[in-house]
């Protein structure tokens, strides 16, 4: 197997641009051609008879055959490019393993362990393989910028290399409809150099921060009593019931909800008083607190770094 | 007893709602002209009903983060709007003028099967009402018009509208599979003695082709649903994979429909193109073996080119391979077309019609179409750009920059010969610029919207660069294309009001169906002129530079 890096995007990118380039080619003349004849031709009278051409079988033969050489052209390419974009090995073990979910994305590092949810960290200059698969219906994990999207399929692992050079955060979203909020769920990638990125790794591994504040206190009693621990895990290490997102180390991600919405205590508020208002549809439950309770709540959450 | 049905007079003007008792004849009616002219009606009716849908969609997007149509509705609009458009406006209007032209221009008076005729254009009807039904049963489908599974399992689609979805196609589908098989009979057994199989008129001969890919295509589509339905209402297992189902058989019934749909929906459109162009260039039809011929090919290759909707599914690149192969290959015989249209108007007398202006508009708003979709066959590119507003882009281009055009070109060819009163051309321009102005604007730019990331089917989108821009151009150019249609249908309202004026045949057109009085009597003709070429009326207007004789 070759270890140099295969650049999807650039990959894709070369190829479109020949096939732009033919394409504007071909509408040039469909479009000179139309409009030439038409102008040329127009009726000069009412009683003009133009000859009445029936065929010309050389000029057939010849688009025929010029087309034929065209697409035969792109087609061997179009392998080309396919075969060095996936190349995946068999028996593979995954770095990665995203699911779909209705409304978001976990993520899991095989390595280490570490359970995630909607940001999700990854090493530059370092081939990482992800797998997909989806929970409920099918998602599809697209980022711009990385070229191709993978359908996430229930009951079907796809795998994905990706590679990336630059650090920085990396946005996309999903492109196959999967029910009333397919319009928000975003992806972000966010590329580390490789010792950012274990710094990120080993902090996300560390049991999750307590405190001897009131009010966070009270916040973590209500996470508990208001039912919130039955969807929503607070250990990293922790694969949960795969309803809602892994919270633990919540406060560290710069959005939530799939990443449509800024992780600050306005949002993080609004959501808690009424989810169906900020996001319509999503599985969060309106749990009917109060002032205090959202405020000890969003405190508390605020504090998972 | 004979399968046919005997017209007792003759000479009887077709029924008009003024006619005594006129309303009544119209539900009974087993005569192919009214049910064509029914077909229209439905068509158009429901190409109003999905253009309001579509309006709804653009007036959500034209700003980033817009609120006003929440996400369950919007995806119940979308959903609706694409399953409206294909199976009850571009259906019908297809199927409809086939309907009617089909025996006038093979010097037939009535069809094969007039009684499954009135049968299958009914129950299209109730599948169409069917589907709307589900509004008011506490949901549209909104698993989108491809339904895929699991999302349109019960789990995921709460309300009944995915079960109207399914009992509303079936329907449809039983309507267009009879019309094919009566169309199929009606070319094989109907025509005017003379007229060989090589001369059909081009329009008539895609029709035909068109049967057998409705016949081939359909059951697949319906063989799908029924599935879908079991798994709905009986609680089978077909499309649930946590209980051992595919998700991805789904998409196969699908598609394996859904490309030659794709097909079934613009051979028609072809043939349209082939009988006007013609006409308006005082020429026969340039190469018209390799149009027939390129047909039948498109026809064959359409059943093996589905899996070019499913790249990003992760399917091995085997498959992947031979579907791209195979989408390379139905570009050229479709390719071929177009240089043969191009070819017809090569030293001809053009006469700038609406109905040929909106000919001459469809060669290039196509051949837009077209190759978008060729990209689509080279499959990364495709990994890249399907699933986002490219696509958008590239089928609107189809169905509307093509099919619907071809549509408006044989409408405004057609309207004398349905109802002996030309629309006003006037009226018709202003239709037909408006028209491309605002779809050139609505769906050219969406392909870079595409390009630059956005995503199908999304209720809204955050402001990215250029995003916003992009999408309020495309508002604007509906708006200019709802103002077309309105131009258009107070054209339809005011020429119908006119009394009947023209001539029998205004374009001097070449085939049968204006060898007869427009409109033409119940019973459509008493006499026939000599059919010797694909021309016949040329022959009798010109008989110094007659066609090529071909019996």
């Amino acid at each position: 197997m070759k270890d140099i890096q295969f650049d999807n995007l650039g990959a894709i990118s070369e190829l479109f641009s020949y096939f732009l380039i033919v394409a504007a080619i071909i509408l040039g003349l469909v479009i000179f051609y139309t409009l030439f004849f038409s102008w040329k031709y127009r009726k000069k009278s009412d009683q003009e008879v133009p000859e009445q051409i029936h065929d010309n079988r050389k000029i057939e033969y010849t688009v025929i055959t010029l087309a034929f050489v065209i697409t035969m052209t792109f087609l061997v390419f179009t392998i080309r490019a396919m075969n060095g974009v996936e190349n995946i090995p068999k028996n593979s073990s995954p770095d990665l393993v995203i699911t779909g979910h209705q409304w978001w994305w976990e993520a899991f590092y095989a390595n280490s362990g570490v359970v995630t949810a909607n940001e999700i960290h990854v090493p530059t200059g370092k081939k990482i393989l992800i797998q997909f698969n989806s929970d409920d219906v099918i998602h599809s994990w697209w980022i711009p910028r990385l070229g191709r999207k993978m359908d996430l399929v229930p009951g079907m692992d796809n795998y994905l290399h990706v590679f990336i050079k630059d650090e920085g955060e990396y946005v996309g979203s999903c492109s196959e409809f999967c029910g009333a909020q397919h319009g928000l769920m975003r992806i972000r990638l966010i590329a580390h150099a490789p010792e950012d990125f274990e710094k990120w790794q080993e902090s996300q591994s560390k049991p999750t921060v307590s405190s001897v504040n009131k009010l966070f206190q009270e916040g973590e009693k209500l996470f508990y009593s208001k039912t919130c621990i039955s969807c929503h895990a607070l250990s990293s290490k922790e694969l949960t019931p795969d309803i809602g997102p892994n919270l633990a180390h919540f406060a560290s991600r710069k959005y939530f909800l799939s990443n449509a919405f800024k992780n600050n205590s306005t949002n993080l508020e609004a959501w808690l008083d009424n989810p169906q208002k900020l996001k319509p549809n999503a599985k969060m439950p309106d749990l009917k607190l109060n002032e205090t309770e959202i405020k000890a709540l969003s405190f508390y959450l605020q504090k998972l770094k | 007893m004979s399968i046919h049905l005997k017209i007792s007079h003759p000479d009887k003007k077709l029924p008009s709602l003024k006619t005594d008792r006129g309303r009544l004849t119209w539900f009974s009616t087993v005569d192919h002209k009214q049910i064509g002219i029914m077909y229209l009606w439905l068509a158009l009716f429901f190409f109003i009903i999905g253009g309001l849908e579509a309006m709804v969609m653009r007036i959500q997007l034209t700003v980033p983060e817009s609120s006003l149509v929440a996400p369950e509705v919007y995806n119940q609009i979308f959903t609706m709007h694409g399953t409206t458009m294909i199976f009850l406006a571009l259906m019908p209007v297809l199927l409809g003028l086939g309907v009617y032209f089909i025996p006038l221009m093979i010097g037939a008076n009535e069809m094969a099967f007039p009684r499954l005729n009135a049968f299958s254009f009914w129950i299209t009807c109730l599948g169409g009402i069917l589907l709307y039904v589900s509004f008011f049963t506490g949901g549209a489908p909104a698993a989108g018009w491809f339904s895929y599974a699991p999302l349109s399992e019960n789990q995921y689609s709460l309300t009944q509208g995915v079960d109207y979805y399914v009992i509303g196609l079936i329907l449809t589908g039983m309507g267009s599979l009879g019309t094919a098989l009566n169309f199929a009979v009606t070319v094989l057994t109907m025509r005017v003695k003379q007229m060989k199989l090589n001369m059909l008129p081009l329009f008539v001969w895609m029709s035909f082709i068109n049967a057998f890919l409705i016949l081939g295509a359909f059951p697949l589509l319906n063989a799908g649903l029924v599935m879908l339905l079991i798994d709905r209402q009986l609680d089978a297992l077909f499309f649930l994979p946590s209980s051992g189902g595919s998700a991805i058989l789904w998409q196969h019934f699908f598609w394996s429909f859904g490309h030659p749909e794709v097909y079934i929906l613009i051979l028609p459109a072809f043939g349209i193109i082939s009988e006007v162009i013609p006409v308006y260039a005082r020429k026969p039809i340039f190469g018209y073996s390799f149009i027939a011929a390129s047909t039948v090919v498109i026809a064959l290759l359409s059943f093996g080119v589905w899996g070019h909707h499913m790249f990003a599914v992760g399917m091995s690149n085997t498959l992947n391979g031979f579907f791209s192969a195979a989408s390379f290959l139905i570009a050229i015989p479709t390719g071929i077309k177009v240089v043969n249209w191009i070819g017809t108007l090569y030293k001809g007398s053009i006469r700038f019609t609406t109905s040929m202006l909106f000919a001459l508009l469809f060669l290039l708003n196509f051949t837009i179409g077209g190759l978008s979709g060729v990209s689509f066959a080279i499959v990364p590119v495709d990994w890249q750009l399907t699933d986002t507003y490219y696509v958008v882009a590239h089928l609107h281009y189809v169905f509307l920059g093509g099919t619907a055009f071809a549509a408006f070109a044989g409408i405004y060819y057609w309207f004398p010969k349905i109802t002996g009163k030309l629309l006003s051309e006037k009226l018709g321009k202003w239709h037909c610029w408006l028209f491309v102005t605002g779809f050139n604007m609505t769906f050219l730019l969406q392909h870079v919207l595409g390009m630059l990331g956005m995503p199908r089917r999304v209720y809204t989108y955050f402001d990215y660069p250029y995003w916003a821009i992009l999408n309020a151009i495309s508002t604007i150019g509906a708006v200019i294309m709802f103002i077309a249609i309105g131009i258009f249908l107070w054209n339809i309202y005011a020429t119908l009001k006119k009394a009947p004026s023209s001539e029998s045949n205004p374009w001097q057109a070449h085939t049968l169906e204006w060898a007869t009085p427009s409109p033409p009597n119940l019973k459509n003709f008493d006499v026939l002129p000599p059919v010797h070429s694909r021309r016949p009326l040329w022959d009798l207007n010109n008989p110094s530079k007659k066609d090529k004789k071909l019996n």
